[in-house]
């Protein structure tokens, strides 16, 4: 696995993580990220079952953005971890900073981010 | 047939049995036996208890031959002796005996430890088939349950709780004072160990069992594409039901099963889970503990 899909992985179950509880809802929405991302069902269900079984050791946020250098896949990146946030209809304050942190960091403007919320949106009632 | 299988409560023993024992009805062979078969009434790991057509000697040691009905077991032959033997009732033909098992060798011993646990997932398949029915097999309740059963600062709730039951009506005094909130009392300091439920919408294509090297491949079917899945020190493998051609949907995980327990207890080293997989509604399909899976060569 590429060192930026593993990132973009180990980022996506800190999201599923961030309140210590790990909804129907966000296990969906991660198992259709994960097969978007070109995993197949057998790795799905291994990386689901070593990943939910236990909180995250290591709870640092990913630099996601020294992973992907195009500001697309950044981007990218970003939106897939926002589906998760909306995939229960509410954001917790923990992912909420997770992705302002993130935000941040990548220099989104108020214009992007607001174009990755509503794609996310959309996505999550996929 | 799986309602034949429950836990049986400790009761007065004549025979210095250890473990559970379990009420289960197998056939036992041996040419040292009355009719030269009996039945199992109950079984554990240490001894059990046999209806046969005639009186046992007490003291010999007949050698058993156990015939599982279900292919998660092999037969397998076993020395026991003799404690105690009496008719049944008026009935010259029915007779009951408890016989301790004298495992010689090892792999004796082995084999009534894993008969055991097998026993043991059975009547804990026998008990989430009734809370299934009951509509309540869900996530929250396996969370509560290691939840509640490991966590040493739980507190019953309060007599004044809403939550008490029985009968209500003023009370003849004044009621005492609340106690001090205890939420931070009750909250677990680490989280537990939580069950996984894995969504799937898929079929069973087959699987590929081997006992020796106890090494399981299950193949899944989405849509036209065959995924397989490798369970590795498989230590328990059950078709609980028909799987064939049933839609899979879910695949349910844990760390801590009363039967993944039982096996650290045994002093197995790996960390094993327990998994389910289940159909519409919860319903169990097949049930496999070993090493956490991964994906084989597809």
């Amino acid at each position: 696995m590429a060192n930026s899909t593993h990132g973009l992985v180990q980022a996506l179950f800190h999201m599923v993580w961030a309140d210590d509880i790990v909804s129907p809802e966000e296990v969906t929405a991660l198992t259709s990220i994960l097969r978007q991302l070109g995993f197949s069902l057998a790795e799905v269900v291994c990386l689901l079952d070593k990943n939910l079984s236990e909180p995250p050791a290591d709870r640092d946020p990913v630099r996601l953005e020294e992973l992907f250098p195009s500001r697309e896949d950044q981007k990218r990146a970003l939106q897939l971890l926002m589906t998760i946030c909306f995939s229960t209809g509410s954001i917790g304050p923990e992912q909420m900073g997770y992705i302002e942190g993130l935000v941040l960091r990548m220099g989104l403007s108020a214009q992007e981010r607001e174009g990755l919320r509503r794609a996310a949106m959309e996505g999550s009632k996929c | 047939m799986l309602s034949r299988f429950r836990n049986k409560e400790k009761k007065a023993q004549l025979v210095d049995r250890d473990g559970e024992r379990y009420d289960v009805s197998l056939r036992v062979l041996s040419r040292d036996l009355p009719g030269y078969r009996g039945v199992t009434l109950d079984l554990s790991r240490s001894g059990v208890q046999l209806e046969t057509h005639g009186h046992l000697e007490l003291g010999t040691e007949p050698e058993l031959t156990f015939e599982f009905d279900r292919g998660e077991l092999e037969s397998f032959t076993c020395r026991a002796k003799v404690v105690w033997s009496r008719q049944q009732g008026t009935n010259e033909r029915k007779f009951h005996s408890g016989l301790t098992f004298l495992p010689a060798t090892d792999d004796e011993r082995r084999q009534l430890s894993r008969m055991s646990t097998v026993l043991q997932t059975r009547t804990e398949t026998d008990l989430k088939t009734l809370l299934e029915q009951a509509r309540r097999l869900d996530p929250e309740l396996e969370r509560s349950y290691p939840n509640f059963a490991s966590n040493p600062t739980f507190r019953p709730p309060p007599e004044n709780s809403l939550l008490q039951t029985g009968p209500s009506g003023p009370p003849s005094t004044p009621p005492p004072p609340p106690p001090p909130p205890k939420e931070r009392q009750i909250r677990p300091e680490t989280p537990p160990r939580l069950g996984v439920f894995i969504p799937l919408s898929v079929t069973l294509e087959g699987y590929t069992w081997n006992r020796a090297s106890g090494t399981l491949h299950i193949g899944l079917r989405e849509d036209q594409a065959v995924h397989n899945l490798f369970f590795p020190e498989c230590q328990l493998f059950q078709v609980l039901e028909p799987a064939a051609d049933t839609k899979i949907e879910g695949l349910y995980s844990t760390l801590t099963s009363p039967a993944t327990r039982k096996l650290q207890l045994m002093g197995e080293p790996s960390a094993y889970k327990h998994y389910r997989f289940v159909a519409e509604g919860g319903k169990g399909l097949i049930d496999i503990v070993s090493a956490p899976c991964r994906p084989s060569a597809e």
